[in-house]
């Protein structure tokens, strides 16, 4: 029934595949992604995120950091009362607006902080470790694992002890050690290397530390499968018949390796991406995050929940914020799997 | 088999040891120490000096770390610094039961939910029962922790004043060392801290259930037992249902993994007295002993968790053998 | 597959969790038990300084009761944000425990909770002799030694070597404040009281602790000619010793029992103790329970009616001030976030509680550009105190100009010492200083806490400093570590290239004279001079009013020493913000005046029981 029409669907499908003119794996891959609506959706969902990020300065009414303490915790869509000059006037981008207008459209925080501004400001945070963070865990496990794969041996029996011996490890309890450490670090000073990396993890607002703490153990489930992919690969007709004219290893790697396994490697970093989005807000819920006041949504969440009793908002909106964007990177993540695996399609 | 898990374990003790070694290392090298003040005042420094030679701290660090592991191999997991009338062995015996009871009841609660629902919406599929349970799930493995708790005691404590927002219902002394008194108010008190760390759990189980499920139903041996002329019913349990929860059982490993992690945060927003607690404690105020003793256990967890779930896997799955 | 595996499975998975299920059916008794979970906690309203006012709490939590024909004790239900550190008074440090040790024991004398006056407690009167130096104390000797056996709920006179019951004498003073000079008791408030004992430095600071010579330790100046007199010799006539007597560290202790069960003596089961309370229950990290100490002497009682306190562990004051708000605490923190809601809908249940506590930031003295008092001064006049206080703290305290609040001795008048807020002198300073308009001024630091209300202060500072003096946020760098990574930051033994520019701190006295405040935090000579202050003249004014017998003249010398820091040419060690001033939320059925001074009184609060259960439905 169900299962039946499934297959049929395949059926079809594959029939429309033969029909068409010849076509790559990853062309494919895209049709199918742009088939799926919920994906798609998703994506450009997360697409308005990141421009509403780059361009905060733009779209928020207010600063991340201005404070009218006159206004602190006011509820959402709070009208804006003039009623001396001692304080801001409503403005848009710094325009006075003369006419009655709304400020506060999601509330304000303990010190008057608009929140609409710094949610948005916010998701800069979550973005950065969404992109940086995969990033890292792409590039370090993908370049580990095929190194392990590829040469086997010796080098893939040590390479993988090391990879096993660091799976074995209570990632959480370390990272959180390690973010104290660091912390520390920055607060004590260092000079040379160690005092560069302090600076610019100041420049960064507390985030380097964050991306040092949680790429360091992110890529071993990368190595892994990328290693696994290429002994999968490396076997078969086509790396042998280039071995065979000469082709050496650089080159089978990059031109014939990397671009067939590539595709499982995508799936499985931007099935990750959720998980550092939760663990940086996390660690700022515990007091581990960036460095105040550069807004994160784990700090609101954490500082909102303090008075979640009268002012549920200052959970609410952050916390809605991030469930929304972790939905959609877990929806484009199951779209991306859907239209690379093919095994698994229409799911 | 035996012989693997012996090389499992075997392989294990460097790797906790290691462990247990960095921790050792990076705590110790935090700057600040246990009696380096007192509230907002400095120690006197002759005082501190003493506190410090009491408990061996002024010696080199190897020889601490050495000190440590006699003391382990004592089964004593050290002194406490601070709160002196106790020993970490006693605050563990304390913690440590709440927090396997929080994560099991919320594993055990993940499974009851996650697995049903992942049946149910594979077999609909592509129906509005699948379509719902699936954007559930999505949301369910999307939302948060630190959203959900708060999210939850708001609705249930605050609004609707109909669950605790806070404590464990039970306590020390513990039944066989870590079991609790199942009194109603145990139950009540669960539910809240139990949901907020089951619901991404039961989440990715429905999830992974469906999918798999979905894949097995689409396998050749299905259409076999099909055409056979069996009943759908009879396919469905007999055939596909045994073999669709086989790589649910791989998720067990992330899933320890996760509870770690969850029950960091639900302990601290619903006031409960677990380890997660005390780790978070145990850095702040380098109290030594209870936090390299806290990251030994937490490792020891995970060790031989990994290996639970690799030995369930063989077991279920008979073209796994190890050796 | 076998099914097998699989009924095995889910048999292992069922019994594992399930198992706590199965024990219920089988211990059918837990069920009949009256379940009457009643918690008392004693909270700190927050946690930032070291001793901070504690608020208890007292709240009941409703749990089903099997119809008893008893009456319930008056039961205080509170909560506390940690466990309690320690219970021996020689030790305690912090404020949960010592309004635990409060609450356990009885001191040599007692605060009277409106003047904060010094009033008798075991000792009955004192005189003092005319060149100052000698202390003798007339005690008491019908206050009996107890143990409370937690499982019988019974408690009982301890009996001496010979079977005749023990009560506190002059001896177990001795012995108390000896053991308070040991340094290998480690604890701080030894070096509070070692200046003034004679004798007692000598012995905290003996060459080799582990061995310290019977000699010293007899030295001591505290003698027992009989059991009710206490005599006790000073170094030099510190005319603030009497208001120290009231303190935990100078409490009588059991010594046999002490001897018998070493760091373990306090646990429940085994404290020996001699308060209006004694210990039940204490589950750690979880609750505490205390019951009234039938033994007692009637007129040490109290004024209080409280038959029994309840302690849970909250660690945070907005999970406490839900559980006030489901009248399961009679009174709670609130956090800042609520308080605006609070105020609208509780007015009539909201108290103001002074803890006495001052809150300040920091300057390094000895780090560039705050070496010069020019900069110091235009960052403290720079700051909107009254602004801060309204809007930031919500209107929970005072703005201080100048250091000690009133109600300590030899503290001036809120207003007349100090510069404070003064956007125009704060200007002038700082271009004085080389920097006009903030120009050219270099990056600096400024350390806050953990917390959502430090953070807020460290927030607003940086934009007062905009504001008022024209640096913009990227010069004031402002970052945030936990309460003990900031002491660790700001001691002065820190160098000063990894010591922040500034930082914020509170402190609450430990006893009501000015030498707690200039003497303890701001002298050159103590140990924690974060500061990092040189010595001057100031400072030989504090070891000379810490040593004169005149009232008047102290109080006129301290008002000098406050204008020398805080006034138009101060040298501005710190920049005083406001005095703490917390609202507390309270149910209407607790009448329980705070104290300022020491640990809470619990025995002088009062609960109508009828309403407390009335809100709780009963």
């Amino acid at each position: 029934m169900a299962a039946e029409n499934a297959s049929l669907e395949q059926l079809g499908q594959e029939f429309g595949q033969l029909r068409g003119k010849p076509r790559s794996p990853m062309g494919d891959a895209v049709r199918e992604f742009k088939r799926n609506k919920v994906a798609m959706l998703s994506v450009v969902f997360i697409i308005v995120v990141m421009f509403l990020a780059i361009f905060a300065p733009v779209f928020t009414p207010y600063g991340f950091n201005v404070q009218n303490t006159f206004y602190a915790r006011a509820k959402p869509l709070t009208p804006y009362v003039i009623t001396t000059d001692k304080y801001e006037m409503c403005h848009w981008k710094g325009t006075p607006l003369d006419f009655g207008c709304t400020v506060y459209i999601l509330g304000a925080d303990g010190l008057g902080r608009d929140i609409l501004s710094r949610v948005i400001y916010g998701s800069r945070i979550s973005l950065l470790v969404a992109i940086i963070g995969s990033s890292v865990s792409l590039i370090i496990g993908t370049i580990y694992g095929v190194i392990s794969g590829y040469f086997g041996g010796k080098i893939d029996d040590l390479m993988m002890r090391i990879v096993d011996f660091l799976w074995a490890l209570p990632v959480l309890v370390i990272i959180i050690i390690m973010t104290v450490y660091f912390k520390a670090l920055a607060r004590a000073g260092a000079t040379g290397f160690a005092g560069f990396l302090i600076d610019l993890d100041q420049a960064m607002g507390g985030l380097l530390f964050m991306f040092i703490a949680i790429g360091a153990l992110s890529w071993l489930g990368m190595a892994r499968q990328a290693r696994g992919q290429i002994l999968a690969h490396k076997k078969k007709e086509y790396v042998e018949a280039a071995r065979s004219i000469g082709a050496g290893s650089n080159r089978i790697i990059f031109k014939h390796l990397l671009p067939n396994i590539i595709g499982p490697l995508l799936v499985l970093e931007s099935m990750a991406i959720p998980g550092y989005i939760g663990l940086e807000a996390f660690l700022s819920f515990i007091g581990l995050g960036v460095n105040p006041p550069t807004p994160s949504w784990g700090i609101m969440i954490a500082e909102g929940y303090l008075g979640i009793k009268s002012n549920p908002h200052l959970v609410l909106v952050p916390g809605t914020a991030l469930t929304l964007l972790t939905l959609a990177f877990n929806y484009m993540g199951d779209g991306i799997r859907d239209a690379i695996d093919p095994r698994i399609h229409g799911r | 088999m035996t012989r693997y898990i012996i090389r499992r374990l075997l392989v294990s003790i460097p790797v906790v040891f290691a462990i247990v070694l960095f921790t050792f290392a990076v705590v110790h090298a935090l700057p600040g120490g246990p009696f380096s003040n007192v509230g907002e005042k400095a120690m006197p420094e002759q005082m501190r000096v003493i506190m410090e030679r009491r408990f061996g701290l002024d010696q080199p660090l190897y020889i601490q770390f050495w000190n440590y592991l006699k003391m382990l191999a004592h089964g004593d997991l050290g002194p406490m610094m601070r709160m002196r009338s106790q020993t970490v062995n006693d605050i563990v015996s304390q913690t440590w039961p709440v927090s396997i009871q929080l994560g099991s009841l919320a594993v055990f609660l993940a499974f009851v939910i996650g697995v049903p629902a992942g049946i149910f919406a594979a077999l609909r599929r592509n129906s509005w029962v699948d379509y719902t349970a699936t954007f559930v799930a999505v949301l369910g493995v999307s939302i948060n922790n630190i959203v959900l708790g708060p999210l939850l005691i708001l609705i249930f404590g605050v609004w609707l004043k109909i669950l605790p927002i806070a404590f464990w219902g039970a306590e020390p002394p513990w039944i066989l060392g870590f079991l609790p008194k199942p009194t109603w108010q145990f139950w009540t008190h669960a539910v809240l801290p139990v949901f907020t760390l089951g619901t991404a759990m039961s989440a990715s189980i429905a999830r992974l259930t469906r999918a798999s499920l979905l894949e097995v139903l689409m396998s050749d041996y299905i259409r076999t037992a099909r055409a056979k002329g069996l009943k759908e019913r009879t396919v469905i349990i007999r055939h596909a249902l045994k073999n669709s929860l086989i790589p649910v059982a791989t998720i067990l490993g992330p899933l320890l993994a996760g509870v770690l992690t969850g029950t960091f945060v639900v302990e601290q927003i619903f006031a409960l007295n677990g380890m997660g607690r005390q780790f978070l404690m145990s850095i702040e105020q380098r109290e030594y002993f209870l936090l390299s003793s806290l990251t030994l256990i937490f490792s020891v967890m995970l060790v031989l968790g990994n290996l639970f779930v690799d030995i369930i896997y063989a077991w279920l799955d008979p073209r796994i053998r190890y050796d | 597959m076998s099914r097998n595996k699989w009924i095995i499975l889910v048999l292992v998975l069922v019994l594992g969790v399930v198992a706590l299920s199965a024990c219920s059916q089988s211990t059918p008794e837990v069920v009949e038990k009256v379940v009457e979970k009643t918690v008392v906690v004693t909270q700190v309203v927050e946690k930032e300084v070291e001793k901070t006012v504690v608020v208890t709490e007292v709240v009941e939590k409703e749990v089903e009761v099997t119809p008893t024909p008893m009456p319930e004790p008056v039961t205080l239900r509170a909560y506390s944000t940690t466990d309690i550190p320690s219970l021996d008074p020689q030790v305690a440090e912090d404020v949960v425990s010592i309004n635990a040790i409060e609450t356990l024991f009885v001191h040599l004398t007692n605060y009277d909770l409106e003047t904060a006056e010094i009033v008798p407690e075991t000792a009955t009167s004192w005189d003092i002799s005319d060149d100052g130096l000698t202390y003798t104390f007339h005690l008491r000797t019908d206050i009996p030694w107890v143990k409370h056996n937690p499982v019988t709920a019974e408690t009982t006179q301890e009996v001496d070597e010979d079977g005749n019951p023990r009560f506190v004498t002059a001896n177990d003073f001795v012995y108390g404040i000896k053991r308070a000079c040991d340094p290998n008791l480690g604890s701080y408030y030894s070096s509070v009281i070692a200046p003034l004992i004679v004798g007692c430095n000598e012995v905290l600071n003996a060459e080799d602790p582990a061995n310290i010579p019977q000699e010293l330790i007899d030295a001591i100046g505290v003698e027992a000619p009989d059991d009710a007199t206490l005599v006790v010799h000073l170094n030099f006539p510190a005319s603030y010793f009497m208001s120290m007597t009231p303190m935990w560290t100078l409490a009588a202790v059991p010594q046999w029992a002490i001897e018998a069960n070493g760091d373990k003596w306090i646990e429940a089961g085994n404290i020996v103790t001699d308060g209006r309370f004694v210990l039940n229950e204490w589950v750690h990290g979880v609750r505490r329970t205390f019951l009234r100490n039938p033994l007692m002497p009637k007129d040490m009682y109290g004024t209080g009616n409280i038959e029994k306190i309840v302690t849970n562990v909250v660690p945070d004051t907005s999970t406490g001030y839900a559980l006030w708000l489901n009248n399961e605490v009679e009174t709670s923190g609130i956090p800042d976030a609520e308080l605006q809601g609070h105020l609208e809908k509780f007015k009539d249940e909201t108290i103001q509680v002074p803890d006495l506590a001052v809150f300040y930031f920091g300057f390094r003295e000895t780090k560039p550009p705050f070496d010069d008092p020019r900069v110091r001064r235009a960052f403290s006049a720079a700051f909107d105190r009254e602004k801060f206080v309204q809007e930031v703290r919500q209107g929970q305290g005072l703005p201080m100009k100048h250091f000690a609040p009133p109600g300590i001795f030899g503290a001036p008048p809120i207003d007349e010492v100090g510069v404070g807020f003064d956007p125009e002198f704060a200007q002038q300073q700082l271009a004085d200083a080389g920097y006009p308009n903030c120009e050219g001024f270099p990056t600096v630091t400024l350390l806050g806490y953990s917390g959502q209300s430090t953070l807020n202060w460290i927030e607003f500072a940086q934009q007062q400093w905009q504001e008022h003096l024209g640096c913009s946020p990227d010069v004031i760098q402002i970052e945030q570590q936990s309460f003990r990574e900031l002491l660790g930051a700001t001691a002065a033994d820190v160098p000063d290239e990894e010591a922040p520019h500034m930082w914020t701190l509170g402190w609450g006295p430990d006893y009501p004279d000015e030498n707690n405040w200039v003497g303890d935090v701001l002298w050159c000579d103590n140990p924690g001079n974060r500061m990092k202050r040189t010595c001057n003249e100031i400072d030989d004014m504090i070891v000379k009013a810490r040593e004169e017998t005149d009232p008047d003249k102290r109080i006129e010398m301290y008002r000098q020493i406050e204008e020398d820091f805080f006034g138009k040419d101060g040298e501005m060690p710190f920049a005083p913000l406001y005095l703490r001033i917390a609202f507390v939320a309270q149910h209407s059925w607790l009448t329980a005046p705070r104290a300022l001074f020491g640990g809470e009184q619990f025995y002088n609060w009062t609960i109508d029981q009828a309403a407390q259960m009335a809100a709780q439905g009963k």
